[in-house]
């Protein structure tokens, strides 16, 4: 099956106007790993391990993107973030 | 005493005396912080909010609950709080009355719903970190300075806090 190079394009813009925009926790010092990880199995419904590996990043990378989407949708999981005490910020996505 | 556990599928909570008062005091510090920066000066204010202009909080424990949410769009930093900080600072206001409100009355353990867990490490969350702001904590060990007997108490204070949010992550 192959896609046509019509349909390419128009998946593409599609991606680009719909996705972006990305949520992103931060590293602090005070909130604890099983917290943050709470929040991302809580907050976003995923998995445990997929929760702790995000939160693993966050204490290891010192951030980490959690969700992806319109900039009206990061900016609810932002605040939802700041409603858990997490630091978080929305950015365009560079991906 | 027990701090959070679960037995016979029942959540519960359970807090000594000096535990309540602490905690009760600690939240109501948080209350008094949150309110006071976002206490207008003008009693007509509430008919223009969405004129005034949004600043950040002064107070680095106040900006830690109330944070910014882009790196570098100062624009984007002040529109944010017009919309959206006032909200954010009253749902952190009611999860603490909520906390003030369900504290243990006496030495016997409380029952305590699923459905206000959720509430219970918010609030117990942003007493943690107005407590760990204010002391500067960091990533590394805390540096003990014998003489700031103040300074140490509170420390106490911040592990008993992370302590007893701990026994409610872990009967999660």
């Amino acid at each position: 099956m192959s896609l046509s190079p019509l349909e390419e394009i128009s998946a593409d813009q599609k991606a680009q106007t719909t996705t972006p925009w990305v949520c992103i926790v931060w590293n602090d010092p005070i909130n604890l790993m099983s917290y943050v990880t709470y929040v991302f199995i809580t907050y976003f419904g995923y998995s445990k391990t997929k929760a702790e590996k995000l939160m693993m990043d966050v204490h290891t990378k010192g951030r980490a993107i959690v969700n992806q989407g319109s900039r009206e949708e990061m900016e609810r999981d932002v605040i939802a973030m700041h409603g858990y005490g997490l630091m978080s910020t929305l950015e365009k996505s560079t991906a | 005493m027990r701090g959070f556990y679960l037995e016979s599928n029942q959540r519960w909570l359970q807090l000594g005396e000096v535990e309540r008062a602490l905690l009760s005091s600690l939240i109501g510090q948080v209350v008094q912080l949150l309110k006071l920066e976002g206490a207008s000066t003008n009693p007509l204010d509430f008919l223009s909010d969405l004129n005034k202009k949004a600043t950040r909080p002064q107070d680095e424990v106040v900006f830690r609950l109330l944070p910014d949410a882009y790196l570098e769009d100062e624009e984007g930093n002040n529109d944010f709080r017009k919309f959206t900080e006032q909200s954010l600072r009253e749902e952190k206001l009611a999860a603490a009355d909520f906390l003030l409100s369900a504290l243990p009355p006496s030495d016997d353990p409380v029952a305590i719903k699923e459905s206000e867990v959720d509430t219970w490490l918010k609030a117990l969350n942003d007493v943690r970190l107005a407590l760990g702001t204010r002391l500067e904590i960091t990533e590394g060990a805390v540096t003990i300075d014998e003489s700031d007997e103040e300074k140490n108490g509170l420390l106490d204070v911040y592990d008993w806090l992370t302590w007893l949010q701990g026994t409610l992550l872990e009967a999660y």
